[in-house]
């Protein structure tokens, strides 16, 4: 890969695992605090 | 199948052994993905490098599209056979389809300004794109009004029908209408118009893009089951 478009790539790339992470990150916080609710 | 499937706690013994297994897929996709997108997959003549963009924003387009299409056939299933596990699909499934249909429009951006001049043109292809973002976001914000939940439930799965209709509007905007965005390179029942170099990052993406909806939306739906469990508890009504 040559430097070429190289702004482009890191932001297309940074931003989907950003965006994916932080809705991995959203979904198991959502799941851990149901788990800890009372009578479950 | 879908009556089995109906009972939650049936669902969930089925989740305890999907889901380790979409985690072991989606790891090994999206690595192997982006190794070969990023370090041995080769610039194109055209575009150079800025090719390897494709690499996400092409299965990021593909899962947008195709939850939608999960969720409109969750929601029928849900309003025709008051499935519970359908209704709390659809549910569970749209944030995770607006991340994907946010990141495909985003992407096109990034990959449009260097190639086309602009970072957004209305194109039909990324307008009907952009008014599934909304259908989205729509969705979201309908479920999320009522304080009856279910009502909610209902209501959204009726714009989820209705919206449907811009999935093949999407999927054939660039057949139907002269667009400035390019034509699938993948189709049924045609050879590939593109490089098998090419053609594994990209394939291997929509693996792991997939693999990692999958292990998602399993765990968001655990969680929207307990969630009506501790409600339905809390209510009173036993479980």
């Amino acid at each position: 890969m040559n430097g070429d478009y190289f702004f482009y790539i890191a932001a297309a790339y940074g931003l989907c695992f950003v965006v994916l992470g932080a809705m991995t990150l959203l979904t198991f916080v959502a799941w851990k605090k149901v788990r800890k609710e009372p009578g479950e | 199948m879908m009556k089995r499937f109906a009972n939650p706690r049936r669902f969930l013994e089925l989740v305890k052994w999907v889901q380790p297994i979409a985690v072991v897929i989606a790891v090994t996709a999206l690595a192997l993905g982006l190794y070969t997108g990023l370090v041995t997959s080769p610039d194109d003549y055209q575009q150079g490098s800025s090719v390897r963009i494709m690499y996400i924003h092409v299965p990021a387009a593909w899962m947008a599209l195709f939850i939608y299409t999960s969720m409109a056939a969750a929601a029928f299933v849900g309003l025709v056979w008051k499935h519970i596990v359908a209704e709390l699909y659809a549910k569970a499934a749209a944030p995770l389809g607006a991340a994907f249909t946010f990141i495909c429009l985003v992407t096109g951006s990034l990959w449009g300004k260097p190639m086309w001049g602009a970072w957004w043109v209305w194109d039909a292809r990324l307008t009907s794109a952009l008014i599934l973002f909304f259908l989205y976001l729509g969705y979201m914000a309908l479920v999320d009004a009522f304080d009856d939940e279910q009502k909610g439930i209902n209501a959204g799965a009726f714009l989820l029908l209705v919206g449907v209709v811009n999935i093949p509007i999407i999927k054939f905007s660039v057949d139907w209408w002269n667009t400035l965005h390019q034509p699938a390179s993948l189709t049924r029942f045609a050879k590939p118009a593109i490089d098998a170099a090419m053609l594994l990052p990209l394939l291997s993406m929509a693996v792991g893009f997939t693999a990692l909806f999958t292990v998602l939306v399993l765990v968001r739906l655990k969680t929207e089951i307990a969630r009506r469990k501790l409600k339905i508890r809390q209510q009173g009504g036993g479980a």
